[in-house]
């Protein structure tokens, strides 16, 4: 099903149609439905959406951080050579850290907060590498210097919350690559941040990235820092994969409507100002009742030029439209670029 | 021309200041933390000014104490030509209907065994005000133009998205048409296209009821994106918005004007005839114009000089709400003339 | 946080004072006459007068509180001027006129027995509440969770007194797997000591297993949801380094502060259960001296027992800031 054509090396991580479903009370919540991708070493995939769309949980269920006994999960995950989903969870957990790391949204309370930051990274380090304590202990101030923080032989003692959300951030960053790891999943990183932190530790990001030949997986919902930062990107809508494409190539031809609608809403500064916003109408879908058709066709306001009304009772296979664009949409192809020219026309230098 | 260029706010070299007090065995004062140190403003009614800044460089602490959430330590604070620098909290009280604030985090500004019913109610039972028709249609009013379903009047917060849980709030701060809203961050914690959604009400309530905000916020974008100018729309008559800059506040023009100004977004229908024409806030009560003159318009953005009755949404009846919108359905998806449910 | 404990410390004293004040009153100043009660049966108007004078009762209220305070430091001498001085030594808590000995003797030797009544009740509610608290939240909403939370509520329920009787009577009377209850002191027969104990220890950790196993249970699944929990995982932790080490050190706090208060107050006397069995502890006496209507040693006792739990509150917020950093106490 992996249907990007290799332009590079091979891919050190790839996944192959995976579901999560968790079954709850209400019903069965299909919170990632057959979503594949892949991502190759020294390489930035970016994966989009907004709350629901199901891309926190894709990055769970690839660290094997989805309780089995609560959810169902199905497909094929590649980490190198080994295949993670039919593997045993004690297997796993000693590729976790090791091959694979993550860091999350709010470094608050991301942090153990009665613990000190090199006491957390020293556990880190030696769950998987046998050091000394002392060894280990240099290995954590090392770590805290790479990621910029000043004055890391002091900094090792001190607890969270006397460190700055930038900071707890790269410490988090730290704790994360202490066991050089071939993939780094950052699970919206900066969106907790200011704006002026955020920079930085994307490039920090970056910079340790190119230093070690990192993959990176960068999962947001600010399509500003997906521009600068990733190769590829994938957009994800409702627990599936909706539209895929190398970042210029998104940015400048989007395909599906939701793209185009997440690049429309996205306030800019050089826009005119009294331009009202083109917001997606509607809200983002429960993931209990899927419907039937387009996930997206609730709240598509192109739907009706699709003939048979194929919107909403059959969903949209996931067709490439050039080699490496994927886009799931019933739209003809020449509709999807005439209305996203149409749209973006505007955006881009027009007065309105 | 009339206009009414009148002063909301006033902030005079405010100042607040945090104490530090040492550990020793009879603690003293030793320092200050000097969230606000010295800010003055001006606001005028109707207007919108931001505030930006970075996360820990007071602004946050500014907007509430501009509102006298916070007791400042020293400066002046004028609201409307009062001081309320030195009021005391039962002073404070009639002037909440005065001003308001939403606040950044959906998710904790609601109380969560509250029903939203109850948290939009709240305001007029705390300052005893009766509108004609009874409080809870009042309610449902609201409930309607910031987009939520009424029939959602008890059910808790727990139950509604980031953005709807946003729009409580903000119904909640205009219930008693407060003249000077505080938005502290309103829309960083919703997801992009909400955001978009959210910006949109609260510029299509600043049309509506002429409410002055400061608006406070660390991402230059959305600032430029939020409301500013100020119009004002009354029952039965249309207005003509402004292009474009940032207007002088409080200048409003009444006249009886027509549409002007194309949807955003453009439903070509299948007969292909013409797409339909609102300007922000306003509705077209008859049916469509010709093809040939609408797009003309669309291209010139001007007036035209057929005479079509543009009524603010709002100001028709419900009834009449209903009716006009099952009529012209097609033609209002997608316009921005309706709120986003 | 040194001035915060040295305020504290000012605060326990000032607490301490008051206290004196208050368990003076109540029993040298109630109506009804403390100098009756201190003969009995065989009482005349003389003997009543005469251990008033000895007794100090006749003098004024405020010289009589004097006495009573300097005699915890300095001690004490009742009816210096007869023939038979009593002398009570420092730290005099009074001297109990029923008994003939020095309240402070009294306590002294009561207090050991009620300490390891306490200490190892305390241990074997802490090990089997926690660890079965974690073993319910682990198996959070399945049959284990629900099995355990059950026995809990049973255990909630039993009386200590019944409790107590029901071991009485099935394990040393019936099944005689246990001789009879007589206490000796660790260092000396240490077998009789545990055979003597285990019982008591069993019918106090029963009902206060139940509460901490709960209370073990909710911290553990609040926790669990936590985000340093997730980072934990992440990291490859195992399972069980996850669940104690971070989600339970964090939701400690609460069980830490209830765990040292009941302490506390156990180590103040538990009546019911010494009573059962037999056990000489502070609790027996308490219950003693009150029958006995001895108000020297009533006193004495409200005295340790106040303080131990006003020391206790400190001890406990102290460890406020020894379990979370983030509390910057003062």
């Amino acid at each position: 099903m992996r249907q990007d054509v290799s332009r590079k090396p091979e891919p050190y991580l790839s996944v192959s149609d995976l579901v999560v479903r968790f079954p709850t009370e209400d019903g069965i919540v299909h919170a990632v439905e057959g979503v594949s991708l892949s991502v190759a070493r020294g390489k930035t995939l970016a994966i989009v959406g907004e709350s629901g769309s199901g891309k926190s949980v894709t990055a769970q269920a690839i660290m094997g951080l989805i309780d089995r006994k609560a959810a169902s999960v199905s497909g094929e995950v590649w980490l190198d050579d080994e295949e993670l989903v039919a593997m045993p969870d004690d297997a796993v957990r000693r590729l976790r850290g090791l091959k694979m790391a993550m860091i999350f949204q709010d470094p608050m309370s991301s942090l153990h907060p009665f613990y000190r930051v090199g006491a957390q990274l020293i556990e880190a380090a030696l769950v998987h590498q046998s050091l000394s304590k002392s060894d280990a202990r240099g290995l954590a101030i090392e770590m805290l210097r790479r990621v910029g923080i000043p004055g890391p032989e002091r900094r090792v003692d001190d607890y969270p919350h006397q460190l700055s959300g930038g900071m707890r951030q790269r410490v988090m960053i730290a704790m994360a690559l202490i066991n050089s790891p071939a993939l780094l999943i950052a699970d919206e990183p900066t969106t907790a941040l200011d704006v002026t932190v955020q920079a930085q530790i994307l490039e920090l990001i970056t910079t340790l990235q190119a230093a070690s030949d990192t993959a990176v997986i960068l999962i947001t919902h600010d399509l500003g820092i997906v521009a600068d930062v990733a190769d590829d990107v994938v957009v994800m809508y409702g627990g599936r994969l909706v539209e895929a494409a190398p970042t210029q190539r998104l940015y400048y031809h989007p395909e599906m409507p939701y793209t185009l609608g997440l690049l429309t809403s996205v306030p800019r500064m050089d826009r005119e100002r009294a331009d009202r916003l083109d917001p997606i109408p509607g809200n983002p879908p429960s993931a209990i009742n899927l419907p039937a058709g387009c996930v997206f066709f609730p709240r598509c306001t192109y739907s009706d030029r699709v003939p048979d009304g194929a919107c909403a009772s059959r969903n949209p296979d996931l067709i490439a439209t050039e080699p490496g664009h994927l886009v799931r949409c019933h739209l003809p192809s020449e509709e999807r670029r005439q209305i996203a020219n149409n749209v973006l026309g505007s955006l881009v230098g027009g007065p309105g | 021309m009339t206009g009414h260029r009148r002063e909301i706010l006033r902030v005079t070299d405010l100042r607040m200041y945090f104490p530090v007090r040492s550990r020793g065995i009879f603690p003293r004062v030793v320092g200050q933390v000097k969230a606000v140190d010295g800010i003055s403003l001006s606001l005028d009614a109707g207007a919108t000014l931001g505030l930006v800044g970075e996360s820990g460089c007071g602004k946050t602490t500014a907007g509430r104490t501009i509102l006298r959430l916070l007791r400042p330590t020293s400066g002046k604070i004028e609201l409307d030509g009062q001081d309320i620098t030195k009021l005391s909290s039962s002073a404070l009280v009639p002037l909440r209907r005065k001003a308001q604030i939403i606040f950044q985090d959906p998710y904790n500004a609601l109380n969560p065994r509250h029903t939203v019913g109850a948290i939009i109610e709240a305001p007029f039972r705390i300052q005893g005000v009766k509108p004609p028709g009874g409080v809870r249609s009042a309610v449902h009013d609201l409930m309607e133009r910031v987009g939520l379903n009424p029939e959602h009047y008890n059910r808790y917060p727990n139950e509604f998205s980031g953005g709807q849980r946003q729009r409580i709030g903000i119904a909640r701060a205009i219930a008693l048409r407060p003249e000077l809203i505080v938005c502290d961050e309103p829309v960083s914690a919703l997801d992009v296209s909400i955001q978009a959604q959210i910006l949109n009400l609260l510029r299509d309530l600043q049309d509506e009821f002429g409410v002055a905000y400061l608006f406070i916020a660390h991402d230059l974008a959305v600032v430029r994106r939020s409301p500013s100018g100020s119009r004002s729309c009354t029952s039965g008559t249309s207005w003509r918005p402004r292009r474009g800059r940032s207007s002088t506040p409080g200048r409003s023009t009444r006249t009886p004007t027509p549409c002007s100004r194309p949807c955003r977004s453009q439903i070509p229908s299948s007969s292909g005839s013409a797409p339909g024409f609102c300007s922000r806030g306003t509705f077209q009560a008859r049916s469509t114009r010709r093809a040939g003159a609408s797009s003309a318009l669309a291209a010139s953005g001007r007036r035209s000089a057929a005479p079509s009755r543009c009524r603010c949404w709002w100001s028709l009846r419900p009834a009449t709400r209903s009716r006009a919108t099952s009529r012209a359905q097609a033609r209002l998806r997608g316009c921005d003339c309706r709120p986003p449910v | 946080m040194a001035g915060y404990i040295v305020r504290r410390v000012l605060q326990m004293f000032l607490l301490m004072f008051l206290l004196s004040i208050v368990v003076f009153f109540l029993f040298n100043l109630l109506p009804g006459d403390p100098a009756r009660l201190t003969c009995g049966k065989a009482c005349t108007p003389e003997i009543i007068e005469a251990n008033r004078h000895r007794l100090g009762l006749d003098e004024p209220p405020l010289t009589q509180y004097v006495k009573f305070v300097s005699a915890i430091f300095v001690g004490r001498t009742f009816s210096p001027d007869s023939p038979a001085p009593i002398i009570c030594d420092a730290p005099c808590l009074g001297y109990s006129f029923n008994r003939h000995e020095q309240v402070m003797t009294l306590i002294t030797q009561a207090a050991p027995v009620t300490f390891w009544l306490a200490i190892g009740a305390f241990i074997l509610w802490i090990t089997a509440g926690i660890s079965l608290g974690i073993f319910a939240a682990l198996n959070h909403g399945r049959w284990p969770d629900r099995l355990v939370m059950t026995i809990s509520l049973i255990g909630y329920s039993l009386p200590a007194f019944f409790l107590g009787l029901l071991l009485i009577f099935f394990v040393i009377i019936k099944w005689q797997m246990l001789p009879f209850p007589a206490y000796v002191s660790p260092f000396d027969n240490p077998v009789q000591f545990l055979q003597t104990m285990i019982l008591p220890w069993i019918v106090l950790a029963t009902l206060n297993t139940a509460f901490y196993m709960r209370l073990t249970r909710n911290q553990v699944l609040e926790t669990f949801g936590d985000d340093y929990v997730r980072t934990a995982r992440a990291k490859g932790l195992p399972e069980r380094t996850v669940v104690v080490k971070h989600a339970l050190r964090a939701g400690l706090t609460p069980i830490v502060t209830a765990a040292g208060l009941d302490l506390a107050v156990l180590l103040g006397g538990a009546i019911i259960s010494e009573n059962i069995f037999s056990l000489p502890g502070l609790g027996a006496l308490a219950v003693n001296s009150v029958t006995d209507s001895d108000l020297p040693l009533i006193a004495g006792i409200t005295l340790v027992t106040a303080s131990i739990i006003i020391v206790a509150n400190l001890v406990v917020d102290l460890l406020y800031a020894v379990v979370d950093p983030r509390v910057r106490l003062g």
